[in-house]
């Protein structure tokens, strides 16, 4: 039974996208916004998030409410998260943001997994990250961590 | 790009090793990474019981990576005493007659003093050259006491009492003794150490009398460095 009431949400680029309200609600902070929010909250604001963040996320919870027993849902899964880093990132931030437990924890375990066995360089290019320690923390880093094969 | 928040989310899903390397990734990051409920995390996966109940006496990050894996080099801690505070009473008898009698401080039995003959192997012995030499008839039983005299604490603790040389070993023109060392009851189940003690001679071709230029002393069982015989020394019962 599904409900013929949409929501349009829109992103922080203006983008907008028209979903039906149960797959909106799983998103609890959607849910909570139009229970807090009365009568006329047809239009919802996401300004954490972007436009083609948006779309994608749109594209999870559609599966995950109108399909939610179906065999393929892992493997939809798996193919859900095989984007390229940055994506990833876009997507748990806005699985936090929009309180969506399945993604932040689908999307969190596959970065977690980006780490495994990495050392601190291979980190820093993986994610684009710039190291701001001076050389003599850099030192003091690595004579602390000379327990561990990684660093 | 890697806000807090997906921080937060990720650092609970990491193995210990790899939250360590983001400790040392960037200053944010390892702001973040060093809050111990990461840590907990960690352990919860290795020892999920230290994560019952009320936490154990040091953090959890020092838990990880304290015994994450077993201990395999320790490290000696400095020994508290050195040659220069030992003292040796060294006394060779060959059938009730003595050979040699000597008090030689510490420092002189330090390897590298004297360079023995060619030929002699360089484990780590405390050596001394015998000056003057003494011949030894081959027939006769030669045996030896080693007292030890420390300074800081003037104390007397026995090394060798009364062994034989039982053992001639020809090919490396040894005669060598030992004994079991007496360690203080403040060390217990330390039990077997020998003190090895060994006669350098050169075989005097003629007349059946075996020429000693040296002495060699060490504790093979246990000791194989200057810092580890110290601390086995530290540990005999002084008196």
């Amino acid at each position: 039974m599904t409900s013929s009431k949409t929501i349009v949400l829109r992103s922080s680029d203006g983008a907008t996208f028209e979903v039906d309200e149960a797959v909106a609600l799983h998103s609890l902070m959607i849910k909570h916004r139009i229970e807090t929010g009365g009568a006329d909250s047809t239009t919802i604001d996401v300004p954490e998030v972007t436009g083609n963040t948006l779309s994608k996320v749109i594209e999870y919870c559609k599966k995950h409410v109108e399909a939610p027993n179906s065999d393929d849902l892992k493997s939809f899964d798996t193919d859900f998260v095989k984007v390229d880093q940055a994506v990833l990132c876009h997507l748990a931030k806005a699985s936090y943001y929009m309180n969506i437990k399945g993604l932040l924890d689908l999307s969190s375990k596959t970065i977690a997994d980006m780490f495994k066995g990495k050392t601190v360089e291979q980190i820093r290019e993986t994610f684009h990250i710039k190291n701001d320690f001076t050389p003599e923390e850099e030192e003091e880093l690595r004579k602390e961590n000379s327990w561990n094969l990684f660093v | 790009m890697a806000s807090d928040e997906i921080l937060k989310a990720v650092f609970p899903l990491l193995e210990g090793t790899d939250l360590a390397a983001c400790m040392a990734v960037c200053k944010q990051w390892q702001n973040i990474a060093q809050d111990d409920y990461f840590w907990k995390c960690v352990c919860a996966k290795k020892w999920p019981s230290t994560c019952k109940n009320s936490p154990p006496p040091i953090t959890y990050q020092k838990l990880f990576k304290t015994f994450y894996k077993r201990e395999n080099n320790r490290t000696l801690l400095p020994p508290r005493i050195s040659l220069q505070d030992l003292e040796f009473y060294i006394d060779f008898w060959a059938d009730g007659n003595l050979l040699f009698s000597q008090v030689v401080p510490g420092p002189a039995l330090q390897k590298g003093n004297w360079t023995p003959p060619p030929g002699i192997s360089p484990e780590y012995k405390l050596t001394l050259p015998v000056k003057p030499q003494f011949s030894v008839p081959y027939s006769q039983s030669v045996s030896v006491s080693v007292l030890v005299a420390r300074k800081d604490t003037n104390k007397v603790a026995s090394v060798i009492h009364d062994a034989t040389f039982d053992y001639i070993e020809r090919s490396s023109c040894r005669a060598l003794a030992y004994d079991y060392l007496v360690i203080s009851p403040a060390y217990p189940f330390v039990s077997g150490i020998r003190a090895w003690i060994a006669l350098l001679f050169i075989e005097d071709g003629d007349d059946g009398d075996i020429d000693v230029f040296g002495i060699e002393m060490d504790f093979c069982d246990a000791a194989n460095s200057e810092e580890e015989v110290l601390w086995l020394l530290d540990m005999l019962d002084w008196k």
